[in-house]
């Protein structure tokens, strides 16, 4: 498995954001999700598509495929701005304060933790969600992401897919012996 | 043995992703762009609606196929011709120009301080979703009386922004450490607008 560098610290410690590639189109993945959620043309169609499921996500049954598409493009605007402002400073510290533990109850930091971003505030729920594998205190390898519809992530094949990924690069992580427990409590 | 920087190198490949740069061309052009998406998702919306094929439409508005796909890929930079085409094959209303001078709720005659205004409040949106409540607090005392009295947020929706930010500027908290970081984060846009 390889990786590419999105964003890193020049500091002597592991800190940024690193993301897998697909090996067929040799494009990082995060790269790919966040050209998805900038399209209109594939946002208003997957929209169409899952119109009752976002309706009822969003709280709001008067939407149209074309409205909400235009507030996830905005979603997806803000994500890749919180993610454009670490990209661009020193202060990869707080990296970890996008990326959380996947499982909400989750508070404890554990070796090569599941993770996800999404938004805090937003007009709307937020429902996109990038996933990644948290490999030192503010590093993380973003595996995809998601427009999250459901509480559980295995109720939609969509996230399915993303946690099997998820667990699958976590996996090959440790296989190539990057595993570092003792980075990751420290202060 | 090695490290984890060492580690993490062996398995990056060499090339960097082009992320950033894109990303900072959207966020550059944004005002645009926001427009050419929006004329974009209603274009699509319509084809749907009307079941015209996207090669019907370059055939109605004799225009390209590249050009119809730019334009519903929302990177079309629309010269009036081409959204008096794209309204006669859709039979659609896509923009309205206001020859009065009264106050217009419209975006496209909006004036520069609400513009500011504005933007203000789409930075402070990004910014409260990692939770700087200064940002909020500064809106709320110089900006959000004009907005309000203005009745901004009755046709754009930002309600529920401007009641977030209501809601974050009562928890105001004025430290040097909070404004230090806040600075560092967006330099000197905010303040200067602020």
């Amino acid at each position: 498995m390889l990786v590419r560098c999105i964003f890193e610290s020049n500091s002597s410690e592991v800190e940024g954001l690193w993301s897998i590639i697909d090996p067929e189109t040799n494009i990082s993945t995060l790269d790919e999700i966040l050209d998805k959620w900038n399209d209109p043309e594939y946002m208003i169609e997957y929209c169409t598509q899952n119109l009752a499921d976002l309706r009822l996500e969003l709280k709001d049954q008067l939407l149209e495929p074309e409205e909400i598409a235009d507030e996830l493009i905005n979603e997806a605007e803000r994500l890749e701005d919180l993610l454009r402002w670490y990209a661009s400073g020193d202060d990869y510290r707080s990296l970890q304060q996008v990326f959380r533990p996947l499982n909400n109850k989750e508070d404890a930091l554990v070796e090569l933790q599941l993770s996800k971003a999404r938004l805090k505030n937003h007009p709307y729920p937020p429902v996109l969600r990038i996933y990644a594998v948290r490999i030192a205190e503010n590093a993380y390898v973003a595996t995809g992401g998601a427009i999250k519809l459901t509480h559980y992530m295995d109720e939609r094949m969509e996230t399915e897919e993303q946690l099997k990924k998820l667990k699958q690069v976590r996996s090959r992580l440790k296989d190539q012996g990057i595993c570092f427990p003792e980075d990751l409590n420290a202060e | 043995m090695m490290n984890l920087k060492d580690k993490i190198k062996q398995i990056t490949v060499e090339s960097d992703s082009s992320w950033i740069d894109q990303a900072n061309t959207r966020a550059a052009n944004r005002g645009a762009r926001k427009n050419a998406r929006k004329i974009a998702l209603r274009v699509l919306a319509e084809l749907k609606k009307q079941n015209i094929s996207q090669g019907d439409l370059a055939e109605r508005m004799s225009v390209s196929r590249q050009q119809v796909s730019k334009i519903i890929k929302g990177q079309e930079n629309f010269t009036l011709e081409t959204i008096d085409k794209l309204e006669s094959a859709l039979g659609i209303s896509l923009i309205t120009v206001h020859l009065s001078q009264k106050r217009d709720t419209s975006p496209t005659t909006w004036s520069e301080t609400e513009h500011a205004a504005l933007k203000l409040l789409d930075t402070a949106n990004t910014l409260m979703s990692f939770t700087v409540p200064i940002f909020a607090n500064a809106l709320y005392y110089k900006e959000m009386y004009y907005i309000f009295n203005n009745h901004v947020f009755d046709t754009m929706r930002f309600n529920v922004d401007a009641l977030t930010i209501v809601r974050l500027a009562a928890e105001f908290d004025d430290s040097d450490e909070k404004k230090t970081k806040a600075k560092a984060a967006l330099g000197k846009t905010i303040f200067e607008l602020a």
